[in-house]
């Protein structure tokens, strides 16, 4: 299987909010491609028009070169959600169902069955009731059921969001199996940046309906240190010749790059300082607002703060024990404007 | 004295079932195959138009819903005379020859337990995890499929309704009074039996055929039960 997925000029709208706008993008056949964004940026949205399960507000989605339209596009892709959702029957009748669409005979159905809930690690689920599995067992009869089809393209949503280990070591080798062995063509929307370097040869970044980035996998130590803190914004000019970009919620930062208008922002986690108390510095942008997550990275720990937007913030674990912040707390954020990346849109 | 009452009927209820009286039999059987008969032309045509009300979205859906919500309360005896106008000899479909038949009874009682079908229905399907469609759909089921996969898996809420109807149906009796008009050995049954016998005085056996009524509600019901129990 080489199919070739190609998002033309795909935008969609929920009402008046733009889930994507405008996405271009071509999905290698054969390869795993990871979608990484923060929440809302489109990720599931975009699986969801690829499946076929809904039709984009404008553009097309072309595999091996022909516009499909969302039923050919059922019968070519299907996607696993990321909440576990199955039928009310049995294991077998779960994993039955799309084989009976396709008019499978019973001995060839079994054997596919078998075969799929081997490769998941469920041997002798048939007969259990879907609903009353673990969650991570339900997840991996999600996926089971979708290889079940032998599906041409391949849709993850979040595979192993909220996994047990296990289930979710599982689910990663299925997905590198399938896509080395039978050349399945696969996308998965990933929160977890480490997953996504496992899995994809290719990374794209969506942020508010965008893809701001892609690059290879090779890329992505780089990729995850830069797109960490990414907004979209509009740079104007300021005093003594410096530049300030909004990027909503009142929240404006000052840099010294020389681009005006539509921008997209990043800043690397480590360049961002945490204060409890108003640093006397020569940084630009210094925003107050509270802690929202403490994270532990090793010997770092990763802090998400709100001050208007969220930001994310990398600090020693030496530091955040002397500072002795907890969620909630209150933090000075403090960036120099050089540490500001800015890129036309 | 209605203790004194309410037990002599129980014995007389006792009496008369073991006993197999030939009058109550017959029209138990008629309240059951009347009420059986409607619940099953009603299912045919509310279930399918529950599903659509369920699973589509189109423009006046909720004035739909809630015009179908409004009539679950419809007094019987109002809708049993307005079938009573319809089928008289004088009425629009009185050739049909349906006014006191146990079919005309059927069709008038399905009319009044369809709201109750495509409400219940409705609900059930609604209350479906809307992933169930999204997951048939991905998984490459047409549209009608998936209609047939969402009425699986709600198969206990559409139980539920089918029993509330059937119950609606066996307990009423404007409708059956009304089309049926209460004919011995031809269109009576419980509800009209008891309304005459109470009539007439003889409490005790009312009493008696009201036990049996209850007795089969509470039978379909327990029977129902243990069907959704499986189907769980």
């Amino acid at each position: 299987m080489t199919n070739h997925v190609e998002v033309r000029q795909v935008s969609h709208k929920y009402g008046q909010l733009e889930a994507l706008k405008k996405i271009n993008m071509i999905f290698d056949g054969g390869e795993v491609t990871a979608l990484i964004g923060p929440n809302g940026s489109g990720k599931s949205t975009l699986l969801r028009i690829i499946a076929g399960l809904e039709k984009p507000t404008e553009g097309a989605i072309i595999v091996d070169e022909k516009p499909r339209d969302p039923r050919d596009l059922r019968s070519i892709a299907t996607l696993v959600f990321q909440r576990s959702v199955a039928f009310n029957t049995s294991v077998y009748d779960n994993l039955a169902y799309g084989l009976k669409l396709r008019g499978l005979g019973r001995s060839q159905m079994s054997e596919k069955v078998t075969d799929v809930l081997r490769m998941v690690g469920l041997e002798g689920f048939e007969k259990r009731r879907a609903r009353r599995l673990s969650g991570g067992e339900q997840q991996r009869v999600s996926l089971a059921r979708a290889l079940a089809i032998d599906p041409e393209v391949l849709l993850l949503d979040e595979p192993s969001a909220n996994l047990d280990p296990r289930s979710a070591s599982v689910v990663e080798n299925v997905i590198t199996r399938v896509s080395h062995e039978l050349g399945t063509t696969t996308i998965l929307a990933s929160h977890n940046m480490g997953q996504a370097r496992r899995l994809a040869s290719k990374v794209a970044v969506l942020e508010e309906g965008k893809i701001v980035d892609v690059s290879t996998s090779g890329d992505l130590l780089e990729t995850f240190g830069r797109f960490q803190n990414i907004f979209s914004g509009h740079a104007v000019s300021g005093d003594s010749g410096i530049t300030l970009i909004e990027i909503g919620n009142e929240v404006k930062l000052e840099t010294t790059n020389t681009i005006r208008g539509p921008v997209t922002v990043s800043i690397r986690p480590e360049e961002i300082v945490v204060s409890k108390i108003p640093l006397q510095s020569s940084a630009r942008n210094v925003f107050k607002g509270k802690v929202t997550e403490a994270s532990d990275r090793g010997n770092n720990v990763q802090l998400k703060a709100d001050v208007g937007r969220e930001f994310t913030a990398l600090i020693t674990r030496k530091s955040f024990d002397e500072m002795q912040v907890t969620i909630g707390s209150d933090v000075y954020l403090v960036i120099k404007a050089q540490a500001i990346q800015v890129t036309e849109q | 004295m209605p203790l004194g009452v309410f037990v002599e009927g129980l014995i007389q209820a006792i009496r008369l079932i073991l006993t197999g009286n030939p009058e109550v039999l017959s029209v138990a059987l008629r309240s059951i195959q009347v009420s059986v008969l409607s619940t099953i032309l009603a299912s045919a045509w509310s279930v399918p138009i529950a599903l659509v009300i369920g699973l589509k979205n189109f423009p006046g859906k909720r004035i739909l819903k809630t015009i179908f919500q409004g009539l679950l309360g419809v007094p019987t005896v109002a809708l049993g005379l307005f079938f009573f106008l319809l089928l008289s000899r004088s009425g629009p479909v009185g050739f049909l020859n349906l006014l006191f038949t146990v079919n005309g009874m059927v069709i008038g009682q399905s009319f009044l337990i369809a709201p109750i079908l495509i409400s219940f229905t409705t609900s059930a399907i609604e209350s479906t995890d809307v992933e169930i469609r999204d997951l048939a759909r991905t998984l490459g089921a047409s549209e009608t499929t998936v209609a047939f996969t969402i009425a699986r898996e709600s198969m206990s809420g559409i139980l539920l309704a089918i029993v509330a109807a059937f119950s609606r149906a066996i307990a009423e009796l404007g409708v059956v009074m009304m089309v049926g008009g209460n004919i011995r050995n031809v269109t009576r049954v419980l509800t009209t039996a008891i309304a005459l016998e109470t009539a007439r005085g003889d409490i005790a056996f009312s009493i008696a055929l009201a036990i049996i009524l209850l007795a089969i509600v509470y039978f379909v019901t327990f029977l129902v039960n243990f069907v959704q129990r499986r189907v769980r």
